[in-house]
């Protein structure tokens, strides 16, 4: 019977090992990415089915902030047009409000960016005041554009 | 969101040829058996070299191409693009270490090693402070 042993020289050792080391840093680093991308996947709520929840329902709106007091937040709930265009209702709609909470977290940004002006996602529940308890704010500001109104051009 | 995924892949494929790069000329320094000239069997790495610079400048072009900058730390943009111009340079430094007569390869060597230092260093802030 054959009783050779495996072996394996230096050389192939080294290659082995930074084969290996490659191969791992390349499946941590997508699955980073993908983990990412799929936080990213924006909502494409409209005003009318945002107000047409019923409370207890789980809800998803991009929003741009207009006022945020305190762990309250109001915004105009944006049109997605793409992944990276939203539009900007062209008539007045009244706005979305939101509250954060306890268990809120914040998605490609810090706590900081949920100012006036910012364009987030808000995920959360409706409660029976019609304000969404928010449990995860994804702040798009700088990933998504936008556009003023209807019908311009992004 | 495609634009999110391609900005990020090719910066990854970047990093990760990176450290291909900076890891071949370790790995076949000392080679028992080999019959080529070293620098012969450097090969792997001057692609490695030109192939990183290609996917840098793939992933400043998908990030910039939207011309929409808001939101990203303008700091962590300026260094990639410092960190641009330093592979273009080590390629250049590369280019004269490829020639078996050059006089100067200590200096150039070294040269070489503190430029992928530095590169390498300014990759790590950039991937730092513009993740999201």
């Amino acid at each position: 019977m054959d009783t050779q042993q495996f072996r394996i020289n230096e050389t192939s050792l080294k290659w082995f090992i930074f084969l290996a080391v490659l191969v791992a840093v390349a499946v941590w680093a997508v699955r980073g990415v993908l983990v990412r991308a799929q936080q990213m996947s924006t909502a494409d709520t409209t005003m009318s089915a945002f107000a047409s929840i019923s409370p207890g329902s789980s809800a998803k709106a991009v929003v741009r902030l207009e006022s945020v007091k305190g762990n309250e937040l109001k915004g105009t709930l944006l049109v997605r047009q793409s992944d990276t265009v939203y539009l900007s209702p062209s008539e007045r709609t009244p706005p979305a409000i939101a509250v954060l909470t306890s268990d809120t977290s914040v998605v490609m940004g810090k706590s900081q960016d949920i100012a006036v002006g910012a364009v987030v996602q808000l995920g959360g529940t409706i409660d029976a005041n019609h304000v969404l308890q928010t449990n995860q704010v994804v702040i798009l500001t700088g990933y998504v554009r936008v556009s003023q109104k209807q019908g311009d051009s992004p | 969101m495609n634009d999110y995924l391609q900005t990020a892949f090719s910066g990854w494929i970047g990093v990760l040829l990176l450290g291909s790069g900076l890891a071949v000329p370790y790995l076949l320094r000392r080679s028992p058996g080999a019959k080529a000239p070293y620098l012969r069997r450097m090969w792997p790495h001057y692609w490695l070299g030109y192939l990183t610079f290609f996917a840098s400048f793939a992933h400043a072009w998908f990030a910039m191409r939207s011309g929409n900058m808001r939101g990203m730390n303008l700091s962590g943009v300026w260094i990639a693009t410092v960190a641009l111009f330093v592979i273009l340079w080590q390629i250049g430094v590369g280019l004269l270490l490829r020639d078996p007569a050059q006089s100067k390869r200590r200096a150039l060597r070294r040269l070489h090693f503190w430029t992928m230092a530095l590169g390498a260093g300014l990759i790590v802030v950039h991937v730092v402070l513009n993740r999201p």
